[in-house]
């Protein structure tokens, strides 16, 4: 079903149900949640540039032009080929979300949609990505909960251990005992994250070898809760070719909290079926907090997933080994939170790791911040990163102070400083940020958010390859109407009558 | 006399003190007619009756002699009714000293104190406290002390009607309520602890904080008393944090106390204290909940947890949730619901997952391989697709000049590529390596790494083999 064809299937399916049955109409509720969103992003793009070989001086592959930019000169050919900063564009994309939640059709019954349109303005509308895709069905479905079970039926996500994904299809999940739960979800697949079919188009606009075949999902879920100490899950996705000719993917996964006397024992294990490979190997303990300090140490293996769509996975991607330690100290009314980590990873063998010319294969990563708030409305917030790898490193503090509003919002100025992180480039210099944010609650269903960061360009050294002297600002208006269904802390305006 | 119990020996102190202090309403000169009176009975009959209008002789006796005649006249008016929680009857005191086959007059307690023998017939006084203790033996250290069983001396304060709101107001804190804990900790044990309660509170004083008073019979078993609620209006109900909440652990365990103690949960929470942070209520929850004291209006407030949802979770719970949720172990929708997952895990379509300026930070995440993008983004999608406005993706294999790091990057951008292949594919379409690695459209260059399992791959999408092999890929390499 198209895009259109389905949001009228769900557009008339509402109508005609509140239509259907005046009494079921009479005892029906809508509410509208809606986002309106606008962004102002400032940015110069790179751009790929030439210069006469012999206009530039020097020797060798890598050479610079008179005025800083590196180039790739290759011997006997007429011209040098780089990159450089074009002019300033702007954009300012826009996206006005709804989400409709209709209920009263009876106990448990549910209809809900998420719709987005989109569209963008300024000197380069395209800058922003899927601007010119005007509209989205995010979601909608329909929903049939009881105690024991719930159906949904639709265009759904699902987030579990292995990330997001989102379907047009069915979705039941089970609760026969308290405790444990069963969930299942069986329909088309779409693109992760775009709500899009796999041949969409919205793939083949951006990649050649894009899927020739829909999908086909089945996913299954088991989580179980013996015990407030101990909880389990394992899950299972399968993705198939629409005419069976192949996978998409095949994923399992199994992971499980063990908690006592304020301590903590996650462990997580992913399989890629499809592709033979254990994706993530994770095992984390968190001491009890001892004198309002609490040590986490955490050791994982990560492989990256690719799907069998693409040719990724037969490059032989290499994961990572890592050990992580973090700790956390707060004080016991919570207005002062220091936070420190580090991390070790070592890289696998990729079987290229020697000769001339190869890079490190191992990272590693120090960070800390705290938070504090000296008075009761205020805090103050600040930290530092800094993570050093193959091909590049990175280093980035920031801090702010945040001004609370109570229940009204709040309004914060915050700064950052980062060195540039392009890997495998010539790169270097800081750029630096300051802005504001605010968030307000205008009245009890009506909100408003914004920010204005603008960020200046230090050091560019002798290499102005990048220009990150840029203004980016974002406002977001959210309001509701409709039915209050009673999950807020707003009294009924009308409260009903006691015999 | 033998032992009696020991708080009882130390209130009377307190009481002989109590007594004292009001010695000034009966000032009458004992010693200037001790030649006058032979018994003391003759005045105070009621000490032997138990009358209480017969403890003091009226006024009219004393115009007998002092009738402006034969002495001067006097203005004396006996003490009215005593106005006291002491819990003191003569009669009954002088029947327990003759049952213990002791004896006592009362020159035993109204001269005690005075030298023996004493200087002058009369010489009497209040009984002095320490009077008490000359027979009575006692183990509390003082007074006011924890263990004293303050109804054995005192009545309480509705047998008590005689005392004004101003002496109410005037008792004296004991020690142990100024403990922090000693909220916590107040409930009484026994039937004896909640006499000891009722002879300075009423049930207006629980009223005060407890949300369930009208449940339990500790407090049922009090009465209302006007006087104590004239003390107790105004004053706002205290919820001082018990030591068990100040726990880093303890917003993740509480559940578990809360459906082992609800009743304890009572004193304090009421059904909003809850719903604050369980908006959707699983079955466990809402058990609990369904069973805590609603708001009373004009009742005890209830501790007030608004903005309990700020700090529900440890601070590094952000980082490590995820198990936690997808296993299950907290339960998140009896707080959350699936919006408020939505706000940051609808993938692309979220915009509170990532801070404001992630945009211009990402890098970071990605380069580190802590963000886990692919478990949101496509990164053939979502990644390239901004990546090739902003110009930092590819357009073609050779006429790119952006690693620039590597003079010698085609020879060195296998190790790289294997190790960091979700960044070469947020920027470089899949034919771009194609050029190179195509058995039919490329160089035939294979990328195939130690142990790839060929066999494995085709089997599970052969289709993707053909992007590069022609045929049989298997019988082809």
């Amino acid at each position: 079903m198209s895009r259109g064809g389905l949001l009228g299937f769900v557009i008339v399916g509402l109508v005609a149900l509140s239509m259907a049955a005046p009494q079921v109409a009479e005892a029906q509720s809508v509410r509208i949640t809606g986002s309106t969103s606008l962004r102002y992003i400032e940015m110069r793009p790179f751009v790929r540039d030439s210069v006469l070989a012999e206009e530039v001086g020097g020797a060798g592959l890598l050479r610079q032009t008179a005025d800083g930019h590196v180039v790739r000169c290759v011997a006997a050919q007429t011209f040098c080929r780089g990159t450089r900063p074009a002019d300033e564009v702007s954009t300012i994309p826009a996206m006005q979300d709804l989400e409709i939640s209709a209920w009263g059709f009876g106990e448990g019954i549910r209809a809900f949609a998420h719709l987005r349109g989109r569209t963008a303005w300024g000197g380069d509308p395209e800058l922003w990505p899927r601007a010119d895709d005007a509209f989205d069905l995010l979601t909608a479905y329909g929903e049939f909960n009881r105690e024991r079970f719930r159906v949904r039926a639709g265009r759904q996500w699902v987030t579990s251990g292995l990330g997001f994904y989102n379907f047009d299809g069915l979705g039941l999940t089970l609760r026969p005992v308290t405790g444990l739960a069963l969930e299942g979800q069986v329909g088309r697949s779409l693109v992760r994250g775009l709500n899009e079919q796999r041949t969409g188009g919205a793939l083949e606009a951006i990649e050649q070898l894009a899927p020739i075949e829909p999908g086909l999902m089945l996913s299954t879920q088991v989580r179980y809760r013996p015990s407030p100490r101990l909880s389990l899950a394992a899950l299972y996705h399968r993705d198939v070719r629409d005419d069976r000719a192949g996978l998409y993917s095949e994923l399992a996964r199994a992971e499980g909290v063990f908690r006592f006397g304020g301590a903590s024992v996650e462990g997580a294990l992913e399989r890629d079926l499809a592709g033979g490979e254990f994706n993530e190997l994770r095992l984390r303990a968190r001491t009890p907090p001892i004198r309002s300090t609490a040590l986490a140490a955490e050791v994982r293996r990560y492989r990256p997933y690719f799907e069998l769509w693409t040719i990724w996975g037969a490059f032989s991607p290499v994961g990572f080994d890592e050990g992580r330690l973090d700790l956390t100290w707060a004080r016991a009314r919570g207005d002062l939170i220091v936070r420190g980590e580090a991390s070790y990873r070592s890289y696998d063998d990729t079987g290229l790791d020697r000769g001339v010319g190869r890079f490190r294969t191992d990272g590693w990563g120090l960070g800390a911040n705290a938070s504090w708030s000296p008075r009761e409305l205020w805090r103050l917030e600040g930290g530092y990163r800094m993570e050093v790898g193959f091909g590049a490193a990175r280093s980035e503090g920031h801090g702010g102070v945040q001004r609370s509003l109570g229940e009204r919002g709040h309004v914060a100025l915050r700064g950052l400083a980062f060195q540039r992180l392009y890997e495998f480039r010539l790169d270097h210099g800081v750029v630096v940020g300051l802005g504001g944010e605010t968030s307000l609650r205008l009245t009890d269903r009506v909100q408003a958010m914004g920010s204005l960061t603008g960020y200046r360009h230090l050091d560019q050294g002798d290499r102005p390859d990048m220009d990150w002297n840029q203004l980016r600002a974002n406002l977001r208006l959210r309001w509701t109407v409709g039915a209050e269904p009673g999950v807020t802390r707003e009294p009924p305006t009308d409260p009903p009558e006691v015999p | 006399m033998k032992k009696l119990t020991a708080p009882l020996a130390v209130l009377l102190v307190g009481a002989g003190a109590l007594m004292a202090s009001l010695h000034s309403t009966d000032d009458f000169p004992h010693e200037a007619h001790q030649g006058l009176f032979p018994v003391c009975e003759g005045c105070h009959l009621g000490v032997v009756t138990g009358v209480e209008a017969d403890l003091f002789p009226d006024a009219a006796s004393c115009t007998e002699c002092h009738d402006g005649v034969r002495e001067d006249e006097v203005d004396w008016t006996p003490p009215g009714p005593r106005a006291t929680n002491l819990r003191f009857f003569h009669p009954e005191h002088q029947d327990l000293v003759d049952e213990e086959g002791e004896s006592a007059t009362c020159q035993t307690c109204h001269s005690a104190l005075a030298p023996d023998p004493p200087p002058v017939r009369m010489a009497v006084a209040m009984a002095p406290p320490e009077g008490c203790l000359q027979c009575h033996v006692h183990d509390a250290v003082d007074h006011l002390a924890s263990t004293a069983e303050c109804a054995s001396c005192h009545l309480t304060l509705p047998e008590a009607d005689r005392l004004s709101v101003e002496r109410i107001a005037g008792f004296p804190l004991p020690e142990s309520h100024e403990d922090p804990d000693f909220v916590a900790q107040h409930a009484p044990e026994t039937s004896l602890d909640l006499i000891s309660c009722g002879v300075c509170h009423a049930r207006n004083t629980c009223e005060r904080c407890h949300v369930n008073a009208d449940r339990l019979e500790e407090i049922a078993g009090l009465e209302r008393d006007d006087r104590v609620a004239i003390l107790e209006q105004g004053r706002l109900a205290e919820y001082p944090v018990p030591a068990t909440h100040l726990d880093p652990g303890w917003d993740w365990d509480h559940g578990t106390v809360a459906f082992a103690e609800t009743a304890r949960c009572s004193n304090c929470h009421t059904q909003p204290s809850c719903t604050e942070c369980h908006l959707e209520g699983g079955e466990r929850a809402s058990e609990v909940i369904a069973s805590l004291p609603t708001p009373i209006p004009d009742g005890a407030p209830g501790v007030d947890l608004a903005s309990a949802g700020d700090r529900v979770h440890p601070p590094d719970f952000d980082d490590r949730h995820a198990t936690f949720a997808a296993t299950g172990a907290l339960q998140c929708t009896e707080c959350h619901s699936q919006q408020y997952c939505s706000d940051c895990h609808a993938a692309a379509d979220s915009r509170d997952f990532h801070p404001d300026n992630f945009l211009e930070r990402h890098a970071l995440e990605v380069f580190a391989g802590s963000g886990n993008c692919q478990s949101c983004h496509s990164t053939e999608a979502f990644c390239r697709d901004c990546h090739e406005s902003a110009g930092v993706a590819s357009e073609g294999r050779l006429n790119v000049a952006f690693h620039t790091a590597q003079p010698l990057w085609i020879l060195s951008h296998g190790q790289a590529a294997r190790i960091g292949l979700e960044s070469c594919a947020s920027c470089h379409r899949q034919t771009d390596c194609l050029e190179c690695h195509s058995t039919f459209l490329g160089r035939g260059v294979n990328p195939h790494g130690p142990g790839f399992d060929a066999e494995g791959m085709a089997a599970r999408n052969r289709v993707t083999c053909q992007w590069c092999h022609l045929g049989d890929p298997i019988g082809d390499d």
